[in-house]
């Protein structure tokens, strides 16, 4: 083992950051505060598999203090191509479809809708007047039965639901 | 949109006065209207103690204490705790025992152990981890934060001594 000595490595030295930390004075990102700082509130999915029929936001719209309230419908069209987000080949659509839910929800808790208003409560206040039709569909909510004959499928052209074969 | 009520309070010893909507929770009051970030936000539902302050003589989780209660109490938070820039003996024994990283919960555990220190100075290993067992660390793990606490009770021992 060497018994070098160096400046940094083997002692304990004080974070540089700590004296801030332990006083409240280090400034983490939800600690500023901008002029015309919105809130966003998004509402998900409460079933596992559904489709959804209709999407009602006239009443959060016009709720005060809103600023906007996106779902799927405000997207462009997407381009069938594939992308790399960081974790390998996506279709583009897929991605699309994981931040907001097009015509169906894939799972329990899968984003919907989106509401962006000039505080948190206001965006939380007015997610909860935004009307959506479900369709609950059957689900399969473990790896044995999403892959088990006759299993409900997520996507129409991905039989079994299946994403991949992978040997190695 | 409700309308704002006056609150008037005593923070860290400063005579204060803010408006809040009657729903806004104290932490709220802290950090977006009176600008003491120092106090956390984790989970906002009174499980993780991030946001631990003290009102009057307790020890509150500021997440489900209402603005308006701070009516005529005495709200101590992290900034309350150093004098100056004379750090708090727990302060200091954080730093020197690397008790935190990302710093999160470092607000409210302070706050914590500060109160059990000042209600019983030389408490057992049990009686801390019993009396910060409601505030939750994910970074550091505890022994680290447990040394620190009894640290600084040493220190104020001899202090004392």
């Amino acid at each position: 083992m060497s018994t070098q000595q160096y400046t940094i490595v083997g002692t304990r030295p004080i974070r540089h950051d700590g004296a801030d930390k332990v006083t409240g004075r280090a400034q983490y990102g939800a600690d500023f505060q901008m002029a015309g700082l919105l809130f966003g509130h998004v509402l998900r999915s409460p079933h596992a598999h559904a489709r959804i029929k209709r999407i009602d936001t006239s009443k959060a719209e016009k709720f005060p203090g809103v600023k906007a309230v996106l779902t799927a419908a405000d997207f462009p069209p997407t381009p069938e191509r594939m992308v790399d987000l960081g974790e390998g080949d996506t279709p583009l659509s897929y991605a699309r479809g994981n931040v907001l839910a097009g015509g169906k929800a894939l799972y329990r808790g899968h984003a919907v809708a989106a509401v962006a208003a000039v505080n948190a409560h206001v965006a939380e206040e007015a997610a909860g007047l935004i009307e959506v039709e479900y369709e609950v569909l059957p689900a399969a909510v473990d790896l044995a039965a999403a892959i088990s004959p006759g299993a409900p499928l997520l996507y129409d052209d991905v039989p079994n639901n299946l994403c991949c074969n992978w040997s190695g | 949109m409700h309308a704002k009520v006056r609150v008037q309070t005593t923070i860290n010893g400063d005579q204060t006065e803010f408006l809040c909507e009657p729903r806004q929770s104290l932490l709220e009051c802290l950090r977006d209207v009176l600008g003491l970030t120092g106090t956390k936000e984790g989970c906002n539902d009174g499980n993780c103690g991030a946001c631990t302050v003290m009102l009057d003589d307790r020890v509150v989780t500021s997440c489900l204490v209402l603005g308006v209660e701070a009516e005529g109490a005495r709200i101590t938070t992290i900034e309350g705790i150093s004098k100056g820039n004379e750090l708090h003996p727990l302060q200091r024994s954080f730093l020197e025992n690397a008790a935190l990283q990302c710093g999160i919960c470092t607000p409210g555990f302070i706050v914590a152990a500060k109160a059990l220190l000042d209600h019983e100075p030389n408490p057992t290993e049990d009686q801390i981890r019993l009396w910060l067992a409601n505030n939750l660390c994910r970074c550091t793990g505890y022994d680290k934060i447990i040394h620190a606490v009894q640290q600084a009770a040493a220190h104020s021992q001899e202090v004392r001594a």
